[in-house]
């Protein structure tokens, strides 16, 4: 059973922090918790890569399935769950009492996801699906004495519960149609029953579940309020690990299909298209930055849908690019994050306005803004140049031309935002003289692996090309 | 066939190692930080011109490194010179030199940002004119421009953050286009390589239709057209160079918007000749518009630098009339204007940034006389001038001799109008002389000084080169004239 260790390693941590929180409330534990993280990297590593599966497994009553597709995201959501452990200031951000109830939580969220990434049936969806939302209904309000915070987290809790009760919707009338829950079984009947409307009144509810995850174009409202309502490292939780997950869970899905219908087709560019424009666009009007970054992620969602349909098209080339930007994603966007936890104070709101003159209170922390907004603006030669153009090459041949120029125009308009925000970095003077901010070299030591990531993963390129080989002999074993 | 690094590669290197260094050194240094980016050019202008030298007139791609770089999307690292690059590659380093020696008194704070933000700036320039591969062009083309913002909205003047982002806007917008036309091509040739030479050979094994031809060719051409400030995309330019400061508007006119001309017939008509066949009429006409609007709204400015950014948006329509000729006349001097107008716009833009440092105004009307007080930074403005409307002798004036002979062998009733575009460019030019330099002295400018020892080598440096290609242009032709008729054949074909 060494091949669900890294589950069983996440699901013991979070037990332990459990217990935890209730010898030892409010103890600070981030440097423990790092520690235990980079065990969990190395277990996961270990267990998938050295000794663990090269063919894929189905475990638990054919309910779960351990392959190299699903343990490579496993090791990227375990890499992103011990960067936001990086982002932890204990002293001002959370309720004191709550330190070991975070760790715990996060951890549970981990768990639920890294399920997310092997699930072979449509109930263990439903609980993986649970098991997270839950988790971080409860993070949302983890902040301290903010009242948006409550607010953020009672918007999630409600519109998550909705989302969840349309999905199960969806997973009853798949059930109805085909009479079992395993997914490979039900789209094995998918050929049959690909133009009834029930079949695709049920995947349509399916996936809307997991596009409020993603928070794609018509799902999307409590993105914003979220982000800025709840703390700035759970807000970096919501806008890189989950959406990897969610990721991971829709290419499962695309490559168990034998082929997609018209109309998912229809959807998947309406949403596409829709999430791109929508997202880019509302951001340029954003003060707050948490608020333009999930605004900037709905754009990005838009991105990944391009590539969902590629590789539905397109095949192998289609998962490669999608799975590379999934990948380059998570490290940008937590950049990002990363800035504006060390800049703004957790009892303050993120405004733009607060990043002004970083060039002088932190050379450092300047640089990592720039370099990740570059890169999530599509710049070459960082790194998100390539995940982008890779994209995008791949949907042209699939005949995607019309959303590769949609999607070229729309990272040309998300450049304007991104460019405001290095604007206010370098050159806006501060309302009022701001002090300097002293990293720790703990931090200071990412920002550094964080730039030369962003900067040279794109440049020097045989990286690129082993991530992509390594990306594609993952996708191997999938399908049925 | 694989070949190593060499000489090319040091151009691009040499002013990004320059750069790390600036990095590690402490900005309190600022005269270390100066002479280290003047060495950095040093370097590279030593390097061209020792490429000028070396480089075979029979054209063709030449210092060659060719080495596999990405597999997985079978991007090269390849680079070459021909004799259209090998000109800009010395254009682009007496202009970052000369744009260095003439920043030396003017930028006062944050010194140490700024030369990194040149050097940066300057490396993506020479990556572009010795790309031979399609990522590798377009990532340099993008190091060329963005670098452009930063030194816009911080050491700039005149609503600098308005005009800063205009100019990265549209170049960014433009180069979606690009972009664009680059990825159907490597879609159409199979998604094998990305080098622009195997390009060209599964393009010639597999033609496009004429549909394909004639949609990418002038996406490509106006994506890279607005870097050459081609009309109605050229708002930006004049804007843009107001707002920069001094060396960064020399590098700007001088130096970035030929990379625009340059990407057209690299890219553009490289890759699809049949296109510019296709497209030409359109393209002289947007030129002539050029030509003659750029005049006569740079009549009517009264900042100094706004006639020269409009006197640069006629010129580069120039460049791109000689293109529509689509006759090696007009070829050629397409190729020497955009070597002619880099050195005398990166000219004018060093005096006027002299007179602006020494005013702290760039109002024609407010000046009078001043050629008394500066003798030589009106004298080298001077030269500018009459090398911008084309006094025989200087470089400009081969050039715009050879765009009006091909054009008046090939449509000799548009290029009469074209004429005119030249008159008007002798009236604004001395329109400035007679109210700024000449006529009644304004007493309130009998404080300034003349410009320095150090910015007279700059004047000296760029006034010589184009004498120098002016009374001996075969120097020139020489070196572009096969390559030239080679991409002229492969239009005509």
């Amino acid at each position: 059973m060494i091949d669900v260790a890294p589950e069983a390693y996440v699901l013991g941590l979070a037990v332990f922090w459990l217990i935890v929180s209730v010898v030892r409330p409010g103890r600070d534990c981030t440097w423990l918790a790092i520690v235990l993280g980079l065990v969990g990297i190395w277990i996961t590593w270990e267990s998938s890569f050295r000794f663990g599966v090269m063919s894929p497994q189905i475990r638990f009553y054919q309910a779960y399935r351990v392959d190299l597709f699903s343990q490579g995201f496993k090791l990227l959501l375990m890499i992103g769950y011990v960067l936001i452990l990086n982002l932890h200031k204990s002293d001002r951000s959370l309720v004191k009492r709550s330190q070991a109830e975070y760790q715990f939580l996060l951890a549970a969220a981990l768990f639920g996801m890294m399920m997310l990434t092997s699930v072979y049936d449509l109930l263990v969806l439903y609980l993986a699906m649970e098991t997270t939302s839950y988790s971080l209904y409860v993070l949302c309000v983890l902040r301290r004495r903010v009242t948006e915070s409550t607010e953020a987290g009672l918007k999630y809790v409600l519109i998550g519960a909705v989302s969840s009760a349309v999905m199960l919707f969806g997973i009853s009338y798949l059930y109805g149609l085909t009479g079992t829950t395993s997914i490979p079984g039900v789209m094995s009947r998918s050929a049959d029953l690909v133009n009834t409307p029930g079949f695709v009144l049920g995947m349509f509810l399916l996936f809307s579940g997991l596009f409020f995850k993603l928070a794609a174009f018509p799902f999307h409202f409590w993105a914003p309020d979220v982000y800025e309502g709840t703390s700035n490292q759970v807000a970096a939780y919501l806008g890189t690990v989950s959406k990897v997950a969610a990721t991971a869970f829709i290419l499962r899905v695309v490559s168990m299909m034998p082929k997609a219908a018209e109309v998912m087709n229809v959807a998947l560019y309406v949403v596409a298209i829709a999430s791109m424009t929508y997202g880019n666009f509302v951001a340029i009007r954003q003060t707050d930055m948490k608020r333009m970054l999930a605004y900037s992620g709905i754009g990005h969602i838009g991105y990944l849908m391009v590539g969902v349909l590629a590789a539905i098209n397109m095949g192998e080339s289609g998962y490669t690019a999608t799975i590379y930007y999934t990948g380059m994603y998570m490290i940008m966007n937590f950049a990002a994050f990363m800035v504006v936890h060390a800049c703004v104070d957790e009892s303050g709101r993120a405004l733009i306005r607060n990043f002004n003159d970083l060039y002088r209170r932190s050379p450092l922390l300047c640089a990592t803004l720039v370099v990740s907004m570059f890169t999530l603006g599509g710049i070459p030669p960082m790194a998100g140049f390539f995940g982008k153009l890779y994209l995008f090459m791949t949907a042209f041949k699939g005949g995607f031309v019309w959303l590769v120029v949609v999607g070229l125009l729309n990272s040309f308009v998300s450049l304007y935002y991104y460019l405001r925000v290095c604007k206010a970095a370098f050159m806006d003077p501060p309302a009022a003289p701001m002090p300097e901010i002293r990293l720790e070299p703990r931090r200071a030591a990412l920002c550094i692996i964080l730039i030369a990531y962003m900067v040279l993963f794109g440049f020097f390129s045989n990286a690129v090309d082993n991530y992509a080989a390594l990306a594609r002999s993952l996708l191997g074993p999938i399908g049925v | 066939m694989e070949h190593g690094f060499g000489i090319l590669t040091s151009m691009w290197v040499t002013p990004m190692i320059g750069v790390l260094i600036l990095i590690f050194l402490p900005s309190r240094y600022e005269t270390g930080v100066r002479l280290v980016s003047l060495l950095a050019a040093a370097i590279t202008l030593v390097s061209s011109i020792y490429l000028y030298i070396q480089f075979d007139p029979r054209g063709g791609f030449q210092f060659e490194e060719n080495m596999l770089w990405i597999d997985y999307f079978g991007v090269r690292y390849h680079h070459g010179a021909d004799g259209l690059s090998v000109p800009l590659l010395l254009l682009t380093s007496i202009v970052i030199f000369c744009g260095i020696l003439s920043s030396w008194d003017g930028i006062k704070h944050r010194v140490k940002e700024f030369h990194i933000l040149m050097l940066l700036l300057v490396s993506g320039v020479f990556g572009v004119f010795i790309s031979l591969d399609a990522v590798f062009f377009f990532i340099f083309y993008e190091i060329a421009v963005l670098p452009m913002y930063l030194l816009i909205i911080v050491w700039g003047s005149t609503r600098k953050e308005y005009s800063g982002m205009k100019l990265t806007l549209y170049l960014l917008f433009g180069s979606v286009f690009v972009l664009i036309g680059l990825i159907a091509v490597y879609v159409h040739t199979g998604m094998k390589t990305t080098d622009l030479l195997e390009f060209k050979a599964l393009l010639a094994a597999n033609p496009p239709s004429d549909l394909f031809v004639r949609t990418i060719f002038p996406m490509m051409f106006l994506g890279f057209g607005m870097l050459a400030a081609i009309w109605p995309f050229h708002t930006w330019s004049p804007d843009g160079h107001v707002a920069a400061p001094t060396a960064a508007s020399m590098l700007h006119a001088g130096v970035l918007m030929k990379l625009g001309a340059f990407g057209i017939l690299r890219v553009a008509v490289y890759l699809l000749p049949e296109g510019l066949r296709y497209w030409a009429d359109m393209i002289v006409a947007l030129s002539l518009v050029n030509i003659i609007y750029g005049a006569f709204v740079a009549m009517h400015q009264t900042d100094l630098k706004f006639v020269i950014g409009y006197s640069s948006v006629s010129h580069m329509g120039i460049v791109m009339f000689g293109i529509g000729m689509l006759n090696y006349e007009g070829f050629a001097g397409a190729a020497f204007q955009m070597f002619a107008h880099g050195v005398m716009t990166a000219l004018f833009f060093a005096c006027v940034g002299a007179i602006y440092d020494r005013a702290h105004t760039r109002q024609i009307h407010a000046f009078g006389g001043i050629y008394r007080r500066m003798p030589i930074v009106c004298g080298a403005f001077l030269c500018g001038g009459l090398a911008g409307l084309g006094l025989p002798g200087f470089a400009g004036f081969v050039a715009e001799f050879l765009v009006f002979w091909g054009a008046f062998k090939a449509h000799p009733v548009i290029a009469s109008i074209a004429v005119v575009g030249l008159v008007l460019t002798a009236f604004y030019v001395l329109r400035v002389f007679q109210r700024a330099f000449f006529g009644e002295p304004n007493p309130k400018w009998d404080g300034l000084t003349d410009s320095s020892a150090i910015q007279n080598t700059a004047y000296a440096i760029l006034i010589g080169t184009m004498l120098v290609f002016g009374i001996w242009p075969r120097l020139f032709l020489d070196i572009a004239q096969a390559d030239l008729n080679l991409l002229l054949s492969e239009v005509l074909r």
